[in-house]
């Protein structure tokens, strides 16, 4: 295990990576200034923290200076989301984060220029994401079942999906806008098949690309680089088909053939991660060892196609990217998967 | 008595055994004759100790078969009883007659033979009145009732299986029991035999009276219990051949069989066999059974329409599994997703677990149970902040505004019941009748130019836009909408208590100070294993983020993303060979109530643990609760 020795200093946290003893993954710990568990997203470069207060502040720290973005009622929860654009971020503001108890309730959605200090409401749903350079973000709308996709520049440009899932109450789709006139996202059918489902913006047309070979798999989507990946991962029993295939994003069309990458005939936990770097993707892998099944971090090198395990502890359940660096929520604690940011530090 | 044969020949070998049978065989023919030779009467006994003849015993060891004689317990009445009930066989068979001895003293010794029930009559009559008393349970007079009476058990793990077979070995009925059994098993065999041109008119007739039996006994056991007892009675010798089949048999064969725990069938079967009752015939149910036995993944999206959770649920080996591990009581159906409320779904189904009633099983029901539990625990714990969901109307007479708690719909038994509350509402504003009842319908139901709806109260709200803790209604009195009464109020309540001095306010207080239920903090999974595999009904519920519970559903994507949620945990199973493998049954808030899932014991931990980081209090958030 190496010991990272670059600090990066902000006036709110000093972030550092600490091979402490209590660590319990054989990675280096994230340990911040300020308490970690109120930080909801730090830069690459540490220059900017987004960070809560228990009376349902969200602030952002940069330069020496601490400014109020939002404010809440006591126990608000934020949630950010970026893109590897960095040009703006999607925040989820989540109201009654201990005492609502409804996870399909909808939440005040913000959008924020990279580091700046003041936020416009956009909308009200779940899930904000960023697309197409950070020009669109989509969000969806549990109770009615709508996904909402918007230009951020025109908001006149704005289109309305209506989900046909009418057998998972809890379900969320994934979306990916392509370029201005595609938008893919998935759905499922009345009998349980996920697939991948084509929208036209210009003739509002919907058409059905991918169906999962068998019921009860999730579909998984990432783009990077004029690369989409599509993951695809059964949720029932432990045996059955993992795979992820890509397909180039710049020429799709509803008859591209996506190109194998990935498979396994265990059921993979999933959990795609295609932005952290151009060369790997990242998701949790199952493996078998006697009558055990194993859940692990793993990379997936696309142009080798090799497997390297990120993680040996074999009860791995998330990895998040957090503007390219890969951290791992375990047992209370933050650990650090991949930090391409730091070698870049460490490069200089 | 009964101490072990002394053979001089080898014993154990298979070329032995036959010798065995030989020599025992000429054994009993020599001592038959020599005590016919000396013919004694039983008056010539009189008075006498009476025993039963030692190679008579060795004998009925060497040819009874073993699953009888685990019977016997080294007890000598048991070992009557089995006489009693014609399961014991010597060389000749059944025996009719018994060999026995007498002793004047120490030195002399009277051999006779006199018939079984002489013998019982001397010996089982007066030395076993317990069991004796027993035996008058299984006349013919007395049997039927009798049978009615037990329960039949169907052994659900481990634990229960050996429970019940220690239940069955000591029981003293059970040779009664398989006497019939072995009756009813030999009808078959005697039919044919019945035939054979050798036999003499008397053996023919004495066979034709124990086919008679036979049939007379069957026709006190339905097919089920049957099968449950010829399987008991064919491995009394060995536990393990005893348990094996239940637990490897299928959840659902089992509950087919014992027809206990049917609601586990009715709700996914009937979407399997696309019924619109829950009143399914056995023939339904059979072939709904007989479906889930051939296809493992019709468990996973049956009846989603009908009773909303999160899909897929578990295959049907997985459910079955886990329902063989599990211990929650769920003879009823809740709908998570109708409810939109996982908070209120994790307490009510720990109010009904131990409650341990059913509840009606109108379907619409399985929308405002879980409300109307909640809501009778909060407001009689005086927490009206847990359940502020009221009906609210001008009081002219006080000159201030009225409210009245409500759930959202109708329920046949609860006070808050939405009907009656806005019928009570129109009786107090509008001097309507008492007997008014107020019809809740979906808007495209409300007709209004047909004449049933010319007059009355309709309550009408949209489905797509309704939830059983917020769902906007209009109210509609004799074709005129009701205004002045409106719907006020939210559901936000802490789970576990968020702050030292809301602590009364929690619903886990309320539990504590309203049901009066022990909660115990569990930390380790030895300690939930300790709890979950007792005999009282404890279990656990907890909160912790449910994208660690169950990550293949739900993915972080944010920093510090945590999606708290409330689980109930009833049941763990943990590898023999491997002790870290550690699974624990459990059914998060949005799961189908009948579909627990089989998660790791890490990923809970796991949960709880990362949920805890982001708690005020920073509490640990999983206890047991009994």
């Amino acid at each position: 295990m190496q010991y990272i020795n670059a600090t990066i200093i902000s006036f709110a946290s000093i972030m550092m990576f600490s091979t402490s003893t209590m660590a319990k993954l054989d990675l280096p710990e994230l340990i911040t200034k300020q308490a970690i568990n109120n930080i909801r997203f730090i830069d690459k470069s540490g220059q900017f923290t987004y960070y809560q207060r228990k009376s349902g502040m969200l602030l952002l720290s940069s330069n020496f200076s601490s400014n109020e973005l939002i404010s809440g009622i006591p126990n608000s929860n934020y949630l950010i989301h970026s893109s590897p654009s960095r040009k703006n971020i999607a925040i989820e503001k989540i109201d009654h984060f201990l005492d609502g108890n409804n996870i399909r309730q909808s939440h005040d959605l913000y959008i924020s220029k990279f580091g700046s200090k003041s936020v416009e409401k956009i909308g009200n749903g779940v899930n904000p994401r960023l697309h197409l350079n950070d020009q669109f973000i989509s969000y969806f709308i549990p109770r009615t079942k709508e996904l909402i996709i918007h230009s951020l520049e025109q908001r006149s440009r704005k289109w309305t999906i209506k989900l046909l899932n009418n057998v998972n109450p809890y379900f969320s789709p994934e979306v990916i806008v392509l370029n201005e006139e595609e938008i893919i996202y998935t759905d499922i059918n009345p009998k349980g098949y996920s697939a991948i489902v084509y929208y036209n913006t210009l003739t509002k047309k919907i058409t059905t690309y991918l169906k999962a070979s068998t019921p009860g798999s999730k579909i998984e989507l990432c783009l990077n680089d004029n690369k989409l990946y599509i993951g695809q991962f059964r949720q029932i029993e432990n045996f059955g088909e993992s795979k992820i295939d890509y397909i180039d994003s710049k020429t799709f069309s509803l008859k591209s053939q996506p190109i194998g990458l990935y498979t396994s005939n265990l059921n993979d936990t999933g959990n795609l991660i295609c932005t952290a770097n151009k060369n790997s993707i990242y998701f949790i892998q199952t493996n078998q060892t006697g009558q055990r099944f194993k859940n692990d971090l793993v990379e997936l090198d696309i142009t080798t196609k090799n497997i390297k395990m990120i993680t040996q502890q074999g009860d791995i359940t998330q990895a998040i990217n957090m503007d390219g660096r890969i951290v791992i929520p375990y047992q209370g604690k933050i650990f650090v998967a991949t930090n391409n940011s730091v070698k870049k530090e460490e490069e200089k | 008595m009964f101490s072990g044969p002394t053979y001089s020949e080898t014993i154990g070998l298979i070329e032995g055994l036959e010798k065995l049978i030989s020599i025992d065989r000429e054994k009993y023919k020599n001592k038959a004759q020599i005590i016919a030779s000396n013919p004694k009467q039983l008056n010539d006994l009189n008075g006498l100790q009476i025993y039963m003849d030692e190679d008579f015993i060795l004998s009925l060891m060497f040819h009874s078969d073993p699953n009888y004689l685990a019977l016997t317990s080294n007890d000598i009445c048991r070992f009557y009883t089995l006489l009693d009930a014609d399961l014991l066989k010597t060389a000749n068979g059944v025996p009719k007659n018994i060999m026995v001895y007498s002793k004047k003293d120490e030195t002399s010794k009277e051999s006779a033979i006199i018939t079984k029930e002489e013998f019982l009559k001397l010996t089982f009559d007066q030395k076993c009145q317990k069991i004796k008393n027993e035996r008058n349970n299984f006349t013919s007079e007395n049997l039927k009732a009798t049978i009615s009476k037990e329960t039949f058990k169907i052994p659900t793990n481990q634990k229960s299986c050996d429970e019940n077979y220690k239940f069955w070995i000591a029981y003293p009925g059970t040779p009664y029991y398989c006497s019939n059994i072995k009756k009813i098993n030999a009808i078959e065999k005697l039919k044919k035999k019945v035939t054979e041109s050798t036999l003499s008119a008397r053996q023919k007739q004495l066979i034709r009276s124990q086919i008679l039996e036979g049939q007379i006994a069957k026709k006190y056991f339905t097919d089920d219990q049957y099968r449950y007892l010829r399987h008991l009675c064919d491995n009394l010798a060995n536990r393990s051949s005893y348990c094996d089949p239940y637990q490897k048999q299928s959840y659902w064969n089992k509950i087919l069989v014992a027809n206990n725990k049917m609601e586990y069938l009715r709700y996914p079967c009937q979407g399997i066999v696309e019924k619109n009752t829950l009143e399914l015939s056995k023939g339904d149910l059979e072939s709904c059974v007989q479906a889930i036995n051939k296809n493992n993944e019709i468990c996973s999206f049956s009846s989603v329409a009908r009773y909303p959770s999160l899909t897929p649920k578990p295959s049907c080996k997985e459910i079955s599994l886990a329902l063989n591990n599990s211990k929650l009581f769920a003879n009823y159906k809740d709908c998570p997703g109708n409810i939109d409320n996982e908070g209120i779904i994790n307490i009510s189904r720990i109010l009904m677990h131990f409650a341990g009633k059913e509840i009606d099983k109108n379907q619409t029901m399985c929308n405002t149970n879980p409300s109307a539990l909640f809501a009778k625990l909060t407001l009689d714990s005086d927490n009206d902040q847990a359940w502020n969901l009221r009906l609210c109307y001008p009081d002219k007479i006080n000159n201030r505004e009225a409210c009245i708690p409500t759930i959202m719909g109708q329920h046949t038994t609860s006070e808050y019941s939405e009907d009656k509350v806005i019928a009570e509402i129109l009786y107090q504003t509008r001097g309507t009748s008492r007997t008014l009842k107020c019809n809740i319908i979906e808007e495209g139901e409300y007709k209004p130019h047909l004449l049933q709806y010319k007059s009355g109260c309709f309550v009408i709200y949209k489905s797509d836009n309704c939830s059983a803790t917020n769902c906007p209604k209009k109210i509609i009195l004799d074709e005129r909408e009701i205004t002045h009464i409106k719907y006020k109020g939210d559901i936000f309540f802490d789970y576990f208590p968020n702050s030292f001095s809301k602590d009364r306010y929690s619903i886990n207080s309320n539990l504590i100070e309203q049901k009066k239920f022990k909660m115990t903090q569990i930390t380790n999974f030895t300690e939930l294993k300790r709890r979950l595999t007792s005999t009282d009904p404890a279990i656990a519920h907890g909160v912790g983020c449910l994208e660690d519970i169950l990550p293949n559903f739900f993915k972080k994507v944010s920093f510090n993303q945590c999606t708290p949620m409330a689980f109930i945990l009833d049941g763990v199973m943990q590898s023999d060979s491997d002790e870290d493998d550690k699974m624990v049954i459990t059914r998060t808030a949005l799961d189908d109530l009948h579909s627990p899932r089989i998660v790791k014991w890490n990923n809970i931990f796991n949960a709880i643990k990362n949920f805890q980081q982001f708690h005020p209090l920073n509490s640990w958030t999983l206890y047991a609760i009994y």
